[in-house]
């Protein structure tokens, strides 16, 4: 099997695996065992993954402007306000109480997730995270 | 206004800012870097890479396991 096909053979297989484990936990619930496996499961994958690679270089930053060039650098402090915007606001949910007229992340999150349909999408995009993160 | 409305609001208008600030940085002439760029520069770094895999191991435990 030549490299593409291999590549497209890993992809596809992954892809399976999450959609699968995405299925299980949406059938799960918080503070049980099969919640506590099937996260515990995505955990170790890309643990596993992460420390197989830990040795090869780090991937360079993608080609942006440097500025050096001549050419404007772009900016990333607008992502650090925003960061500090959505920690803020979330802090100020958490202390201010109650949940139902405060939301943090965690309620909202809650609320959504009483669907069975989003919670697999949250855990198939959480994944999904993580993939990304091994091949960084 | 209640508070519930309120807190809605606000939440509903830093998703809204997220949207946006990833459509900008997709449009050159605005300048803003790409958040995946971001993120390459803060992996570049190993101690940066650590955080960001602990913070994503803590996000799932938080919210699937517990």
């Amino acid at each position: 099997m030549n490299e593409p096909a291999r590549r497209r053979a890993t992809v596809a297989v992954g892809v399976a695996a999450a959609a699968g484990l995405s299925s299980w936990a949406a059938l799960t619930v918080p503070f049980s065992t099969g919640a506590d496996a099937v996260t515990a499961l995505g955990l170790g994958l890309v643990t596993v993954e992460v420390a197989a690679r830990w040795h090869r270089p780090a991937l360079a930053p993608a080609g942006t402007p440097t500025g050096g060039d001549g050419v404007a650098r772009a900016r990333w402090w607008p992502w650090l306000v925003l960061g500090v915007a959505l920690v803020a606001w979330e802090l100020v949910c958490l202390f201010l109480g109650p949940r139902v007229d405060h939301p943090t992340v965690s309620s909202l999150y809650d609320s959504a997730t009483r669907s069975q349909v989003v919670k697999g999408a949250c855990f198939f995009a959480w994944l999904c995270l993580g993939a990304a993160l091994v091949r960084s | 206004m209640n508070a519930q409305v309120l807190s809605d609001a606000v939440w509903a208008a830093l998703a809204a800012v997220v949207v946006a600030a990833v459509a900008a940085s997709h449009l050159s002439r605005l300048r803003l870097e790409r958040l995946s760029v971001v993120m390459r520069r803060i992996e570049a770094n190993r101690a940066g890479y650590v955080a960001v895999l602990l913070g994503w191991m803590w996000l799932g435990w938080h919210f699937f396991a517990r």
